[in-house]
């Protein structure tokens, strides 16, 4: 081989061959072009790498070399360079002996790339010998020499090597001292001699530069490593890139799945067929039979239908038969159309009902429906049911509806609505009886047997008949389910016991008030007086300020006798301060008896029920009095009053127009507001008007129909005002009443005093005696009026925790001073006690408490705080809403308390800002596969984003720069205009 | 007497917008003071709606059967929601149907045990089966139906063949190129169109490997679980291993993050599941216990934020990928060993075959509704996940939200398992106490990796 050979290897500057081919680079190109950029990065290890293995394949050695030193100056990269110097000298050692075989083997082996001839075998022979030789020659000066001589010797004895035409290197190069030694003679001894030195010269400078000799490669195992960690740095880096967008999607508040955007542009038809697929049952199905059919082809089925259509010629006979045929078709249809517009705009009801009657006819009846279609005929059941039951509850059938009303009014005369009213009656007396065959017969309510006593009693009683029949039939209904259903349920009893009770009070209040007009028809003063006091008994009216503070007095003292409250002493107050006022308190004690039956501090809700009930009770009310059964409540009312009034009612009800009725009612009114003589003139005055006003009157009735409404709402207004429906309910409903006699409006208005209202008010606080009370009236009280009683049992509270506490340490205490129980004493029967001890230990006792209870109170930092108690001790309760430690995300307590501070809900946020607080993390679009995140994809992303943003600037400069322009120009067109 | 029926009714004016653009009507109380409490009211709907979840927690949605041996492969498909191949031990295959829960198209692949399945992947056109007889067969799912009858029916017969010169353990498919690897005495790189493999990749000793996986983001990259305990990186590109972890006991899954790509998750035989940062091998992100067996088998959800894990101790178990125990634990009592559980490329369900021979289908949130929600409730759910989050670390909400039940036998496993960790705690305690230069300090993290080899 030749000496240039070695210098020549540059490791630094080593390039492949131009024509150099791999079969591992075919390999990646296999992988295809997407990735081909990447590849590219990795293109100078692979190269390296696969130069590598091609030399190591063959038994080069000096190749080998050269991979070690590749390797080597990889190691450099990584390792200290002081290591790797000294591992150098060490192999620098080992190499001698190798590099010289190699060359030799070298050559050799260049030439077994050939072919193989006998003749260049026995060539390559005999080269092999003269090498030997001249090794044996040169070996023991090689020895002596040490390691400087040894490259020197290298070059030496390539020179020396015979170059014959066999020997001749193949791939080495020819070099100007390889031609020198063949010049010879003295003529160019000089040149000679200083292209020698030039040559030495650089040599040295190659000695300094290149001075390490090729190293021994590495095991395999070795080498593999090294590409193995260089592979894993490399990869780690790459993989790197993905850090910032891992963290930034984690970070992210909500990540929509799937990551791509859904492309805006819809794919075209010719795409869709390219990439379609048969992937369902059917289509594969038509997909099979498509192939069967071997209709695949588009083109061919398009042929074979072009065909097929050749075929069938028609002829132009053909033709105009059916055009005929379409003609006349056409023309029927007109008709018909005609014929059914003519028809619908027929207006005559006779021709109506012939059609309908015609259909129903024709309608198939409900048995044969049944046959045919069962669930239609059920169906059909359950709406004619359904219609009996709307009929029932809306009491259609009853001659209660405006339209009959007024029909009745103005006189039936045609002869379809009286029809129809009594095909109404009909239908109600029909429910009726079902209603009564399905309710148990043996059932007689006191309300039929009243109900057929009313129907003996008077023509106009029906229409109350007819309410109270319904009522009781409802009653009835109730108690005869009693024992089943939703009317066992014990509240649905207790509400039906209720409503008892309510009516039970409404008929009271009606005798009463029935009581209270026989009154006023005497209009004697005694009586007028009796009537006050029985207002004042029963309930309030409103009217003049004077007397009412006197009444709320009474009815006050009369609440707290019934609650059995220490009156006496106002009692005897009033006597002394108002002689009058005794009377009035001697006739209260009998009635306060029968008041007890109504409670008097009523809340109830409010019911629209009860109202109407209460509107009939009006209406009825003197034609109730009559009966017995209402007798029974007014019982306590003196007996004799009731009387007179029953005979007077009699006989007004017999024959008396409304006149005097209304004359009568006035006078109450008057009553009712004013007493006493300024009373009495005014109800005078105001009858002379009455008088005067009742033709007015009764031309207004239209009129002040719909003024009583409203009155009517202002009063269920004030009902449904807490502060007004306990007291004043009765009183409400008396005033509706009288409006309802009464037509003028005007005194309506002063009967309601506001000031009188506060004085309810404060009448009924100052009259909350808690402890007098029964249960529910407690329970209502604290509803009206919570802070109250809470206060109080607030107060006790804290003062029993405090007295727990003292009793507690005074136990402890007096361990001390009494010792062991019952250690130190007799016990037993007949041990006399030790009185005097007794006492001095209850004296200890008492003063320690006192000690105790100060120092508690002292320590104590609730003790000045009236209505707080502060607990200093853990709670265990409130262990739940406590976390030991800050949790995870969080670093500290306020960064934690903050985050949960403001409130999600929608209560407390605008829409906008719940939407965006409720948002999650994770939105997963509906039946779509979310793919694995990509990084191209990112990447356009971001130039998306990138390129709009740029864009949105420019449109925004253009535009100001536009407008800009623009003002210009309008400046200038003014500017032209202006000249 | 009139009669009035009163009926509910209100204007339709008032709550019904008369244009989609309008801003809705909202009626309520913007005054907060009558909304007072707001905290203790809010918790209060935390705890309620933390207990409607466990109420409505139902996650099983149905059993398939059909096969008649052990299902120990499965595969979903990439781009279709409700296809999913399984093999058994049989050697057979099935394609599923998971909408109409029945078999699409079965055939008998191969007379030995299928180790792997995949599905070639951008578009999903075929699929792999490898098996105990040293073959790879590639099918296409259109040949593969069973309702009709067709030439290409009846034939079902693969594409093609690869013949291998080695046993096969498992097989994965590259996310975008034609090409695949299996596992085995060496880990060999096949392309779809060379019948012999133009890679074989070992560390230099000989093991054999199980599973391997592709990295789904990184595609150049695949790991693979040998039977010496270890779980190696290979590099395509590099065509070489690159780094190898030793630990302690044997993994049998392997699944790549699909959203972050140097993490993967390794199921392993020690009932545990540890979480790798592909750059730092020295050290678990995050080890995930739960399991009273085995774990089977790993699964990334799509969405990169949880992932589900198949174990022998006959329970499925989702875990959240920065959380050491699990969200949940799926079992049924005719469930038996899971040897496979797999996501569905939604996210929304999940799919566990076991060796009871059936294929089970589940819900991967157990209490959310599958059908679609009115947009109020969808509104209402949201609220009730958020205010679970906020409220999610108070002690009672916490308890309730994480109690489940597991079977007796399970539970009893759990306390022993409780009980043996503490004994060994309790030992290391002692020791650290009593003779510390005997104890080796070793991170949590740290511990069950034996070594990484370079």
């Amino acid at each position: 081989m030749s000496k240039s050979r070695i210098p020549k290897i540059n490791l630094e500057t080593y390039e492949l061959p131009s024509d150099f081919s791999d079969s591992s680079i075919d390999e990646s190109l296999a992988f295809g072009s997407s990735e081909d950029e990447e590849i590219t990065k990795y293109k100078p290890i692979k190269q390296k790498k696969t130069k590598q293995k091609q030399l190591s394949n063959s038994s080069n050695s000096e190749s080998e070399s050269e991979s070690e030193e590749e390797s080597e100056s990889e190691e450099e990269i990584k390792k200290n360079k002081n290591k790797n110097k000294k591992k150098k000298k060490v192999t620098s050692q080992k190499v001698v002996g190798i590099n010289n075989f190699t060359e030799v083997s070298d050559s050799d082996s260049s030439e077994s790339e050939g072919y193989e001839n006998p003749r260049k075998q026995k060539k390559r022979h005999d080269n092999l010998l003269n090498i030997v030789g001249s090794v044996s020659q040169k070996g023991d000066k090689f020895l002596k020499d040490g390691k400087k001589k040894i490259t020197k010797r290298g070059t030496v004895k390539t020179e020396t090597s015979n170059e014959g035409e066999y020997s001749a290197p193949i791939r080495s190069t020819v070099s100007l001292n390889s031609l020198l030694d063949s010049i010879e003679g003295e003529q160019f001894g000089e040149l000679k001699r200083n292209l020698k030195r030039d040559d030495e010269k650089q040599k040295g400078s190659k000695k300094k530069k290149n001075n390490n000799p090729i190293n021994v490669p590495l095991s395999e195992p070795a080498q593999m490593r090294i590409t193995r960690k260089v592979g894993y740095e490399q990869t780690k880096e790459a993989i790197s890139k993905w850090q910032d967008i891992v963290q930034e999607n984690r970070q992210k508040k909500t990540m929509v799945y799937p990551l791509e955007k859904p492309t805006s542009a819809l794919p075209t038809t010719t795409k869709l067929v390219k990439e379609f697929s048969s992937r369902t049952e059917m289509e594969m199905e038509i997909d099979e039979i498509l192939k069967n059919a071997k209709v695949e082809d588009e083109k061919q089925t398009t042929q074979e239908e072009n065909l097929k259509l050749k075929k069938n010629k028609i002829s132009v006979e053909e033709v105009w038969e059916r055009r005929k045929e379409l003609a006349k078709i056409r023309s029927l249809m007109f008709e018909e159309e005609k014929k059914a517009r003519r028809r619908k705009r027929i207006k005559s009801k006779k021709f109506r009902k012939l059609l309908r009657k015609e259909k129903e006819k024709s309608a198939l009846t409900l048995d044969e429906i049944a046959m045919i279609d069962p669930e239609e005929a059920r169906s059909r059941i359950e709406l004619a049911e359904r219609k009996r039951a709307i009929e029932r509850v809306t009491l259609r059938h009853k001659n209660t509806s405006k339209w009959t009303k007024r029909a009745l009014k103005r006189g039936v005369k045609d002869k379809q609505t009286r029809d129809a009213i009594l095909q109404q009656l009909k239908m109600g007396e029909q429910l009726l009886k079902k209603i009564k065959s399905v309710n148990s017969d043996d059932e007689s309510s006191d309300y039929s047997k009243s109900d057929e006593d009313d129907d003996d009693n008077e023509g106009e009683n029906k229409k109350k008949n007819g309410n109270e029949k319904d009522i009781g039939l409802w009653q009835k209904k109730l108690n005869s389910k009693d024992k089943k259903g939703l009317f066992s349920l014990k509240f649905m009893q207790n509400a039906i016991n209720k409503n008892k009770d309510k009516n039970k009070d409404d008929y009271q209040e009606e005798s009463e008030d029935g009581e209270e007009d026989s009154g006023e028809e005497g209009s004697k003063k005694k009586e007028n007086e009796k009537e006050e006091e029985e207002e004042i008994m029963g309930r309030r009216t409103f009217g003049f300020n004077k007397k009412k503070p006197k009444a709320f007095q009474k009815k006050n003292k009369k609440k707290k006798k019934l609650l059995k409250s220490n009156l006496d002493e106002e009692e005897k107050e009033n006597k002394k301060s108002d002689p009058k006022k005794k009377k009035l308190n001697n006739s209260d004690q009998p009635i306060n008896i029968e008041m007890e039956n109504s409670s008097l501090f009523e809340v109830e809700p409010f019911d629209k029920e009860d109202e109407q009930i209460e509107e009939w009770n009006i209406k009825n009310k003197k034609k109730e009095q009559n009966d017995d059964k209402d007798q029974k409540y007014v019982k306590g009312k003196g007996k004799g009053k009731g009387k007179k009034n029953e005979q007077k009612e009699k006989g007004k009800g017999k024959g008396k127009k409304n006149e005097k009725e209304e004359n009568a009612n006035e006078n109450e009114m008057g009553k009712g507001k004013g007493k006493g003589k300024k009373g009495k003139k005014k109800n005078e005055k105001i009858d002379q008007k009455d008088k005067k006003t009742i033709k007015k009157n009764k031309t207004n009735k239209k009129n002040n129909k719909p003024n009583n409404k409203r009155k009517k709402r202002k009063q269920i207004d004030d009902s449904k005002n807490p502060w007004m429906r306990g007291s004043n309910q009765k009183e409400i409903k008396q005033n509706q009443k009288k409006k309802r006699r009464n037509s003028t409006n005007n005194e309506i208005k002063d009967m309601i005093n506001p000031k009188q209202l506060l004085n309810v008010k404060k009448a009924d606080e100052s009259n909350l005696n808690l402890k007098n009370m029964d249960k529910t009236q407690k329970k209502v009280v604290q509803k009206a009026f919570p802070n109250t009683i809470f206060e109080e049992e607030f107060r006790k509270e804290k003062d029993e925790m405090i007295n727990d506490k003292v009793e507690k340490i005074l136990h402890e205490e007096m361990k001390g001073v009494i010792g062991l129980q019952g250690w130190g004493n007799w016990g037993g029967k007949g041990v006399k006690v030790n009185y005097k001890k007794q006492q001095r230990i209850n004296k200890i006792k008492l003063q320690k408490k006192a000690k105790i209870r100060k120092t508690i109170f002292k320590n104590r930092k609730d003790s000045n705080l009236k209505d707080v108690i502060l607990h200093e001790g853990r709670l265990k309760e409130k262990t739940k809403y406590k976390i030991g430690r800050v949790p995870h995300p969080f670093t500290s307590r306020e960064q934690y308390e903050s985050s949960i501070r403001v409130p999600l809900g929608r209560e407390w946020n605008t829409e906008t800002q719940f939407k965006e607080l409720i948002k999650p993390e994770v939105i997963v679009q509906m039946g779509s596969a979310i793919n694995p995140i990509q990084y191209a994809l990112l990447r356009k992303e971001q130039l998306i984003k990138k390129k709009r943003k740029q864009q949105r600037q420019r449109n925004f400069l253009g535009s100001r720069n536009s407008k800009s322009k623009k003002n210009n120009s309008k400046k200038e067109d003014l500017g032209v205009k202006v000249d | 007497m009139d009669t009035e029926i009163k009926i509910i009714s209100r204007r339709r004016k008032k709550y019904v917008r008369s244009t989609n653009r309008d801003i809705n009507i909202v009626h309520r109380n913007p005054n907060p003071e009558s909304h007072p409490f707001e905290q203790a009211r809010e918790y209060k709907r935390a705890l309620n709606s933390v207990k409607m979840d466990r109420i409505f927690a139902k996650p099983f949605l149905t059993a398939m059967t059909g096969h008649i041996d052990g299902i120990y492969c499965l595969e979903r498909h990439p781009k279709y929601l409700s296809r999913v191949v399984s093999a058994s031990a049989d050697g057979e295959i099935r394609v599923w149907d998971l909408m109409r829960r029945k078999t699409v198209a079965n055939v008998q692949a191969h007379n030995q045990f299928i180790r792997g399945i995949t599905i070639s992947k951008p578009n999903g056109n075929f699929f792999f089966s490898c098996s105990d007889d040293q073959t790879i067969k590639q099918w296409r799912f259109s040949d593969l139906r069973s309702n009709v009858n067709s030439e290409y029916q009846k034939k079902k017969k693969p594409i093609s063949t690869f013949i291998s010169e080695e046993t096969l353990r498992g097989i994965d498919h590259h996310w975008s190129r034609h090409t695949f690897v299996t596992s085995g005495d060496t880990v060999q790189v096949w392309d779809h169109k060379r019948s012999k493999p133009f890679q074989k990749l070992t560390f230099g000793t000989t093991e054999t490997s199980s599973a391997i996986k592709f990295s789904p983001v990184q595609k150049n990259i695949f790991a693979a679980a040998g039977s010496d305990r270890s779980v190696a990186l290979y590099d395509l590109k590099i065509s070489t291993p690159i780094r190898k972890v030793i630990l302690k006991n044997q993994t049998n899954a392997i699944s790549w993050n699909p959203m972050e790509a140097f993490n993967f998750t390794v199921a392993n035989e020690d009932h545990n599941c540890y979480t790798f940062d592909m750059r730092r091998l020295d050290r678990a992100l995050c080890i995930h216990n739960g399991h009273l067996n085995a774990v089977m088998d790993v699964d990334y959800s799509p969405t990169g934020r949880e992932f589900i894990t198949a174990s022998y101790d006959h329970t499925i178990r989702i875990f959240n990928i920065r959380s050491i125990s699990s969200r949940d634990v799926y079992h049924t009592r005719r469930m038996k060993r899971v040897f496979v559980a797999k996501y569905s490329a939604d996210s929304k369900f999940i799919i566990s075959a076991s060796d009871d021979m059936n294929i089970r289908l589940w819900k991967s949130e157990a209490s959310k509704p599958l059908l679609p929600v009115d947009r109020k409730e969808k509104n209402a759910i949201k609220y009730r996940e958020s205010l679970k989050k906020r409220y999610g670390y108070l002690p009672e909400i916490r308890r309730i939200s994480k109690h489940r039940h597991l079977p007796r036998v399970l539970y009893f496993m759990k306390q022993q398992k409780k009980k043996s960790l503490q004994a060994r705690a309790r030992k290391y305690r002692n020791m650290k106490m009593n003779n510390p230069s005997s104890v080796k300090q070793i991170k949590m993290r740290k511990r069950f990796i034996v070594k990484q080899l370079k």
